[in-house]
């Protein structure tokens, strides 16, 4: 028998540090996912142009059109990059570039009714794929 | 490295500012009103509107206001603008009062109707005037020319046709101009079914174009296939099916992500028990 008694609060806390991670990671993964899904619906129906915010011709209402398209469709790309990211993290593996090419496809793919909407979008996901490039690059 | 990356984020703004800059500007060079039609029987070519007929009731009916500059809407001249389309024919009545407008300074008051080429928003190379030369004895000509780089010339075959009729200070204009004609050679934007076009309403006092234009206000129609014969463009149609087939994947995409998600949760409950 050992003499010396071992310290059971310490390893009963790091064993209780990564389910807590995995916890959290797992939330993340679904309440993202869940968020990315209803921006996914929002899209739909807005990109899908099955439902038209502003009618009118005046240049501020069309482009508040666009940016909100905008918008949409780029916290899709927002939460989807943090649900998908999460989840490749519980399964062990990292997002490669694969992943992350797939979202920004699954994302521009979106805005293919409207050219304006199209290159905007194009545009702002480039910004944030290199924003996140240069994140972990440091 | 990492100043590359921020060089490259510099870049990608400027461009995105530049091409915003770009998108502003061409919209600021009047953005047409976007309208649709009215369908109904073509209406007779006179300057008068014959209630006994219901002529022009079923018209899409607009209140706009024509303008000295497009960029900077101010101080229009309001008018009512009806637009009605039948089978073969887009038709134009325009009313508005002016004070004294029976007076000479208004002899030689003209409107037109400019219609922009196809696929060509803006640049307009056809035009349908009615023509004054004398307000107050009701002479006047409809004129049909084609603009060759601002300069206006006859059609040698004059295509539709346009009338006034003056009651008082108020005015109507009407027009009737030709759709799916094939016979109205290079001299006339030749109109059809299935394609918005854009349309301007010009006014002026004096027979000199386009120095002689004084206001106007552009229109951008969709000539919509008359009711009964609805078939839907076949740009439309793939726009319409791609739409489908585009956010159905999306869909079917994330119903799968969210299975794998339920997958992967019942996958962690089991290796913890």
């Amino acid at each position: 028998m050992s003499k010396i008694r071992k310290d059971t609060t310490k390893s009963d806390s790091l064993k209780r540090k990564p389910k807590i991670i995995e916890k959290t990671a797992s939330r993340s993964v679904i309440l993202s996912g869940i968020l990315g899904g209803v921006f996914l619906v929002l899209s739909i129906m807005i990109n899908g142009e099955y439902f038209i915010i502003f009618t009118s011709d005046e240049l501020l209402w069309v482009s508040l059109d666009i940016i909100i398209k905008v918008i949409i469709i780029l916290f899709f790309f927002f939460f989807m990059m943090i649900s998908i990211g999460n989840y490749k993290e519980l399964t062990g593996k990292p997002i490669d570039f694969k992943i992350i090419l797939l979202i920004f496809l699954l994302s521009l793919i979106q805005s293919f009714r409207n050219s304006t909407v199209f290159s905007f979008t194009f545009i702002c996901l480039l910004v944030i794929v290199v924003y996140f490039y240069v994140v972990q690059e440091s | 490295m990492k100043k590359n990356i921020t060089r490259i984020i510099t870049l990608i703004f400027i461009t995105q500012a530049l091409l915003s800059s770009a998108y502003l500007i061409i919209d600021s060079n009047g953005t047409p009103i976007q309208t649709e039609v009215g369908f109904g029987n073509a209406p007779v070519i006179d300057g008068v509107i014959d209630v006994t007929k219901n002529e022009w009731n079923s018209a899409k009916k607009l209140n706009v206001s024509l303008f000295q500059d497009l960029v900077n809407q101010s101080d229009g001249l309001p008018i009512d603008l009806w637009i009605l389309q039948a089978d073969l024919s887009i038709n134009f009545l325009v009313r508005f009062d002016l004070n004294d407008h029976s007076s000479s300074e208004y002899d030689n008051e003209f409107l037109g109707i400019l219609i922009a080429d196809w696929e060509d928003s803006l640049n307009f190379t056809d035009a349908k005037i009615v023509q004054f030369s004398n307000i107050s004895e009701s002479s006047m000509q409809y004129l049909d020319y084609y603009i060759d780089d601002e300069e206006y010339n006859e059609d040698l075959k004059s295509d539709g046709e346009g009338l006034a009729n003056l009651e008082g200070n108020e005015i109507i204009y009407e027009f009737s101009i030709p759709v799916e004609n094939t016979e109205g050679g290079t001299e006339d934007v030749e109109l059809e079914h299935g394609v918005r076009f854009d349309f301007e309403i010009v006014f002026g006092k004096s027979a000199i174009y386009p120095d002689g234009i004084l206001i106007s206000n552009i229109l951008s129609i969709y000539l919509e296939f008359p009711p009964g014969a609805h078939p839907q463009p076949i740009g439309e149609l793939i726009m319409s099916i791609s739409t489908i087939i585009v956010f159905a994947t999306l869909g079917a995409l994330y119903v799968f992500y969210i299975y794998r998600i339920t997958q992967l949760k019942k996958k962690i409950e089991r290796i913890r028990s």
